[in-house]
């Protein structure tokens, strides 16, 4: 099963007065994993079913492998769909469930049973054939929808919220398994998710999504790293989001005045005029206590966080700043004074959304 | 039917609705303007006439059995809606969820069953030779004269019986889906059994009344079997007076109107029971 | 909670209600085994003379029939076109859905006497002859509604990915119906099928005045009642009071009962 490239141009989506997804193209390499990422209600889900054929496109279109599919029913594009809750058919067995998709195609009774038989082993549930969904725990339930959508040998798998319905710890776990699967099979994965650390352990590229756009689109590093919005900036991780003031320049880099924390120098992916308004992404790992130079800080919080410890601080301005302090370095105590800077080349200077 | 090529599922199949929309047009709607049409017609007259109405109203017999019609459907749904509240609320709230069901299973289980044959069955009880006159008699060791049957009381009775086990039906089901914390939060504010009930149970279940008492209305006032049987044939409502006129009169157009009239006090009773709930939430 | 006090009065009005209920079945039950004419207690010598009367009357056994064959016409029709309506009220999106769901809802807030005076004018005036057939069409027109409601309700509740998901694995939308929705649904096919029945065979008012001639059951029991008094309307009413309620029980159950999940 060949990997396939998907292609979407253009592609929007309306509910009555309401754009679910505003234009937008958007690349997926062969072989890709790539997440679609955002809060609930930004289009993802209804970006993955218009890929899938679910639902219907309100304009643009969708190229598999090259091949225009947007007018072709959810069988014929050549994509596999994991759902949310799996989807699994309560009242069919798991081998009838996995090989479902050969029923619809036609193949013989014997054939189709050895074929789920095979991914049954495949997934790591041998002799699991005739129970009912409901019979399995949810990582196996999830395994199965998995092994139902790969037999009809796609070349791209879609997975809506993969992990969603599993608890905290499994999903981890399950987090690893996916990644390896994907290196397995060798296809192009698309998943949606709204958790932000799901996506940046499994995928090879991000794309962020608000209010039926893409706001950033890029691998998990780029995207935690250097934030285009503010959006971005809050929604992936904790992050510092400091209004300043540009001063100068200093290669690719910009300086930064600010009140909270001084002057920092910051990455852009523009250059700005001197005196612009603008404002910095800092995480909170991005600032550390100094002994010289630094801006002073009156601790509010110590919170351990058991690698580190989370410090809350309150800025010269009186603004609140999140750090992260190494818990090998001075013990940090609620009601001192500290002082503290940023890396250089740390903090980002974010793009204006309206 | 193969799935191959096939692109049905994209597509909206609302199609479906069309049996049922067009059974719907053809023998519902149709029918009922047809009929309030016809009732503006009259021999002899061209045009729309309101002529049936003058005559309706003219005959002191059926403005008089009208009367009696609005009478027997209010009476049976205020009576009904209070038995009925503290039944559900007694289901819902003081027994355990096991009993409960059987409870519930036993109060409707003959909802489905032949109203003529309930309403006839209640003769055999009410008449004054009558099992209740027997009992009565047995206990006290006089004879008496009940006079109970083929009375207006006695009709409402009848009617109220089943009032009761739709609008139980109907609270309990909204009542079910309550909060039980809203309850525990009353108490624990110093709240009683009583402020529960009028804070917390009355406010959240007048959506399942409203919907109980308008039909538990309507069915009253289309009733022919229990005024018939119970209430007896003197002092007819008007269900009564349609049906001895109407099958085989060659006054269609007067058939039409008593129709149109049928409508008009469903409209008129069902109405303020609306406005009632939805004044009642706008307060609340 | 209610106080104990106010728990026992709850508990006495409903057991009052609960006689009242059944108390006059209770009474007519007894009556029917009574060998006297004369519906007066008490009660002497027991016969099944009634029982044996209703199944020798000829008229009996053809409304019998008659009401069975249109009840049950009435149940499949009204079963199959509710589950094309509510499948369509859950899963399509139309404008005006609401306005539809309402429409067919109507039945319900109209009373019988009124859609069958309306139809025997309509008819009349399309020169339609009353009959059976126009019973079956009025009846299915009534219990629709009832149909309607239990198949939406129960519909709602299967995950539409379910659905998508066997599109998405090559099954039509006809093969998706057959394979994935309905085997959940059976039960309540079933009860809706039993709960229609149940009413088209009760049913009086539309029958009475959409036939001339042909008798249905309620209509004969109708007839005897306002014909001077026939002590085989005891075991008559009792029997037919069974059937619907044992009937109407298993509807209940079934609709009820999980399916598997």
């Amino acid at each position: 099963m060949p990997a396939k490239t998907v292609e979407v141009i253009d592609i929007a989506k309306r509910f009555g007065t309401v754009d679910a997804v505003r234009p937008l193209s958007l690349k997926v390499e062969a072989g890709e994993f790539l997440t679609l990422l955002g809060p609930s209600g930004c289009g993802k889900t209804t970006l993955l079913r218009m890929i899938a054929g679910l639902e219907q496109v309100s304009g643009g279109s969708i190229l598999v492998g090259g091949a225009d599919v947007t007018a072709e029913p959810p069988n014929r594009r050549d994509t596999s769909i994991m759902f949310q809750d799996y989807a699994l058919f309560p009242h069919k067995s798991v081998a009838d469930n996995i090989g479902y998709g050969l029923k619809m195609r036609g193949m013989r009774r014997e054939e189709r049973a050895a074929r789920a038989g095979d991914w049954l082993e495949r997934i790591g549930l041998p002799g699991y054939g005739d129970r009912l969904p409901h019979q399995l725990s949810g990582g196996q339930r999830q395994r199965v929808a998995l092994a139902r959508a790969l037999i009809l040998e796609p070349g791209v798998l879609l997975l809506d919220e993969p992990l969603g319905a599993l608890d905290a710890g499994l999903r981890r776990q399950l987090q690893g398994e996916l990644r390896r699967l994907h290196r397995d099979v060798g296809l192009t994965f698309i998943a949606v998710t709204h958790d932000q650390e799901e996506a940046i352990t499994m995928s090879d590229r991000i794309a962020v999504m608000r209010e039926g756009a893409i706001e950033q689109l890029g691998n998990p590093e780029a995207i935690y790293d250097r934030p285009r919005t503010e959006f971005v900036a809050r929604f992936i991780g904790r992050c510092n989001v400091i209004e300043g003031t540009v001063a100068g320049q200093e290669g690719d880099r910009m300086l930064v005045d600010t009140k909270a924390l001084g002057r920092v120098l910051a990455a852009a992916s523009a250059s700005r005029p001197t005196g612009k308004a603008i404002k910095l992404a800092v995480r909170p790992e991005a600032i550390e206590a100094v002994r010289d130079g630094g801006v002073p800080a009156k601790i509010r919080e110590v919170v351990f966080a058991g690698a580190g410890c989370r410090v809350d601080v309150t800025a010269s301005d009186g603004s609140p700043i999140e750090m992260e302090l190494d818990r090998r370095g001075p013990v940090a105590r609620t009601g001192e004074m500290i002082a503290i800077a940023v890396r250089p080349g740390a903090a980002t200077i974010l793009e204006e959304t309206p | 039917m193969t799935g191959h090529g096939s692109k049905a599922p994209v597509v909206n199949l609302w199609h479906g609705i069309l049996p049922a929309v067009t059974l719907m047009l053809l023998f519902f709607a149709a029918p009922i303007a047809y009929t309030i049409g016809l009732s503006f017609e009259a021999d002899g007259v061209a045009g729309p006439t309101l002529r049936n109405y003058l005559s309706f109203f003219a005959e002191p017999r059926l403005v008089a059995a009208l009367g009696r019609t609005l009478l027997l459907a209010l009476g049976v749904v205020a009576i009904s809606s209070l038995i009925a509240y503290p039944l559900a609320y007694f289901l819902v709230f003081a027994v355990s969820a096991r009993v409960r069901v059987m409870l519930l299973f036993l109060l409707v289980a003959p909802f489905w069953t032949s109203f003529t044959i309930r309403a006839f069955s209640w003769q055999l009880v009410l008449s004054d030779s009558g099992v209740l006159t027997w009992l009565i008699e047995r206990l006290t060791g006089r004879s008496v004269a009940l006079g109970f049957l083929y009375t207006m009381p006695a009709s409402i009775f009848g009617l109220t019986l089943f009032g009761v086990m739709l609008i139980t039906l109907m609270l309990f089901s909204v009542m079910i889906t309550i909060d039980r914390r809203l309850i525990e939060a009353n108490a624990v504010l110093n709240g009683t059994a009583w402020s529960a009930f009028r804070e917390v149970v009355l406010p959240l279940s007048l959506p399942g009344w409203m919907i109980g008492a308008v039909l538990t209305y309507i069915i009253a006032v289309g009733d022919y079997a229990v005024p018939a049987l119970l209430g007896g044939g003197f002092r007819p409502v008007l269900a009564q007076v349609m049906l001895s006129v109407l099958k085989g009169t060659y006054d269609l157009p007067m058939a039409a109107t008593f129709a149109t009239i049928l409508v008009l006090v469903i409209l008129a009773g069902a109405a303020p029971m609306l406005l009632l709930v939805r004044q009642v939430r706008l307060q609340g | 909670m209610p106080s104990r006090f106010a728990r026992w009065c709850l508990a006495a009005l409903f057991a009052a209600v609960v006689v009242a209920i059944y108390l006059p079945i209770a009474v007519m039950a007894i009556f029917s085994f009574s060998a006297s004419r004369f519906q007066t207690l008490p009660f002497r010598d027991g016969t099944l003379d009634w029982y044996v009367r209703v199944f020798a009357d000829g008229q009996y056994s053809e409304g019998f029939l008659n009401s069975m064959a249109v009840a049950s016409a009435v149940a499949l029709s009204a079963t199959v076109i509710g589950f094309l309506c509510a499948y369509s009220l859950v899963n399509a999106r139309f404008p005006g859905k609401t306005a539809v769901t309402l429409f067919v809802l109507a039945p319900l807030a109209v009373p019988l006497l009124l859609v069958g005076i309306s139809l025997r004018l309509y008819f009349v005036k399309l020169g339609f002859e009353p009959s059976l057939v126009l019973v079956y069409l009025g009846q299915v027109l009534y219990v629709l509604p009832l149909a309607v409601l239990n198949l939406r309700n129960r519909l709602a509740q299967i995950p539409k990915s379910h659905e998508e998901a066997a599109w998405a694995l090559g099954a039509s939308r006809m093969r998706a119906i057959w394979e994935i929705v309905l085997p959940p649904c059976r039960f309540a096919l079933i009860a809706t099928l039993i709960l229609t029945f149940t009413f088209a065979f009760d049913e009086f008012v539309i029958a009475y005045f959409l036939t001339n001639f042909s008798i249905t059951l309620p209509i004969k029991i109708w007839t005897t009642l306002v014909t001077g008094f026939d002590p085989t309307i005891n075991a008559l009413g009792f029997m037919v009071f069974l059937f619907s309620m044992v009937l109407g029980l298993v509807a209940q159950a079934l609709f009820m009962r999980k399916d598997v999940r």
